[in-house]
């Protein structure tokens, strides 16, 4: 008897397929409306110009500075990625269905921060090759394949530290505002360890001495186990 | 020798002025729950 | 004779006894600890020999340093407490925690800022104490403005007491990433590093002590504060109910 009713009532998925059903739940949507990579592409573009006018950057500034106008402009990036998402789960009442399916909360979590990290590399792919081109950078294969090794651990801690955020500020009254004011605080070091590795391949063509890929990974993990662990509390109902 | 001064004029002031606002709030709040708890009461009996 | 008015009067004199009592001692604490923090960073502690007078900024500087992050630190762990047993009292205290650690840490920002002009001739240097400081004068100021953003008592709770771990954890990594990088720069200002008296070194443990009371006794005040509030929004509910 017990047997049959297992056999018939559809098994809860796990963590690792609830987390893919949510990420998957993130691309589908965006693929069919392309509202937050409209934003992020736009965006990008504006940036570009402003920094082009606010800098006026060539030659060997332009690559001391890349870096950082990099690394802003990813900041910023995100915060508009992880507010457009936090919208967008709301107007749809998103969260509710989120809550309601039957998967861990930390599928939810890890769901989550793997579309915004889908996100933000999405960014970077489109951002990096436009302004080395927009500021006359040159960079070999061997320095891109580093530099993407940074840029794909910086986002999974901007990922983890975001994804986190905007689930605290999207109860908030204009929630908007509030998650870049929390933002940025908390991201500083890896603003500053991400930025400096960059720095240390585009004038070095190696990692440099200091120990920012420590502290990169440290960040990442630290802020991975922080989300996994109280994210349950923020999705409590 | 007026850096020293002005430090330990910023550090007092606001500690006292921290101070006196938590007090004069507190004050008000307790006048205004007597009032309420006085109002319940008349109501209730 | 129980008008309203004469029940609230009676009341306000009960109570008003209790708390100058208690008040009392407290004022009699604060004053002896003020008087003598006072004569010994004016008159025990010798001048120093470098940066002179200037230097005794350094005795409420450091203090108010330490009762910031002892404030934080305490709302980190009352964060922990709420999440576990959801009792309001924890969230209570862990805000007062985090209101009286901003204004310390403010004081602590003003007060380095003015011994760096005095000392060193700017207002501010990218050091790494002062950075970190600043990051989170940044944090706990979001920490308290979230607070005020949401309007659901119990979610507000959940959200800010995961804020407050989160941002606690932040610490010791921007400060060691605010260090490395500015060791890797070049250092124009070395931040402290003059020889400590004997006698420095009791007033500073002193003016520490005095210190972590006041702390004490604002988040006592701040904390009884934001009971009687709760209590008069429950008055007040009751009251429109009836």
């Amino acid at each position: 008897m017990t047997a049959t009713r297992a056999a018939t009532k559809p098994r809860a998925p796990g963590l690792l397929r609830g987390s893919w059903l949510v990420l998957r739940k993130d691309l589908v949507y965006e693929l069919e409306n392309r509202e937050t990579l409209a934003v992020l592409v736009v965006f990008s573009l504006a940036v570009a110009f402003v920094f082009a006018f606010a800098f006026d950057l060539s030659g060997a500034e332009a690559r001391r500075f890349l870096p950082g106008l990099l690394w802003m402009t990813f900041l910023f990036a995100s915060v508009l990625g992880f507010s457009k998402g936090a919208a967008l789960e709301r107007r749809g009442a998103g969260y509710l269905g989120l809550l309601l399916a039957p998967i861990p909360k930390e599928a939810i979590f890890l769901g989550k921060a793997g579309s915004a990290f889908a996100f933000l590399v999405f960014t970077q792919l489109f951002v990096t090759p436009l302004f080395l081109v927009f500021f006359g950078v040159k960079v070999g294969s061997g320095e891109f394949g580093l530099l993407a090794l940074i840029f794909l651990l910086g986002s999974v801690g901007l990922a983890a530290v975001g994804t986190l955020l905007a689930q605290i500020c999207q109860v908030a009254r204009s929630g908007d505002v509030l998650l870049s004011l929390g933002y940025f605080p908390l991201v500083v070091p890896v603003l500053i360890a991400a930025t400096q590795l960059s720095s240390a391949v585009l004038t070095t063509q190696s990692l440099g001495e200091g120990p920012w890929l420590q502290l990169l990974l440290a960040f990442d993990l630290i802020y991975s186990t922080a989300g996994w662990l109280l994210f349950r509390y923020l999705v409590e109902e | 020798m007026a850096y020293l001064f002005a430090a330990f004029a910023v550090v007092w002031l606001a500690f006292f002025a921290y101070n006196a606002y938590l007090v004069r709030r507190l004050a008000k709040l307790e006048r205004e729950a007597d009032l309420l708890r006085s109002y319940l009461e008349e109501r209730g009996s | 004779m129980s008008t309203p008015k004469a029940i609230s009067t009676a009341r306000a004199e009960e109570r008003t006894q209790r708390t100058r009592s208690s008040g009392a001692w407290a004022i009699a604490l604060v004053a002896l600890l003020v008087v003598t923090s006072l004569y010994m960073i004016f008159l025990y502690a010798p001048r120093e020999r470098v940066m002179g007078d200037v230097q005794r900024v350094f005795y409420i500087h450091l203090p108010l340093a330490w009762n910031g992050l002892l404030a934080f630190a305490v709302t980190f762990v009352l964060s922990i407490l709420y999440l576990k047993t959801r009792r309001a009292g924890f969230d209570r205290w862990a805000a007062a925690s985090a209101e009286v650690g901003l204004l310390f840490t403010t004081l602590m920002l003003l007060t380095g800022s003015l011994w760096a002009r005095a000392a060193w001739g700017t207002y501010w240097t990218w050091e790494p104490r002062l950075t970190t400081a600043f990051l989170l004068w940044l944090m706990y100021a979001f920490y308290l403005l979230l607070r005020r953003y949401i309007e659901n008592k119990d979610k507000m709770r959940l959200m800010a007491a995961v804020y407050g771990i989160v941002a606690f954890i932040n610490v010791p990594i921007v400060f060691m990433s605010i260090r490395w990088w500015r060791t890797l720069h070049p250092v124009v200002l070395k931040s402290s590093g003059f020889q400590m008296e004997p006698e420095m070194v009791q007033t500073l443990l002193v003016a520490l002590v005095s210190f972590t009371v006041f702390y004490g006794l604002l988040l006592w005040e701040r904390a009884r504060l934001a009971q009687v509030e709760e209590r008069v929004e429950r008055l007040r509910e009751r009251i429109r109910e009836v």
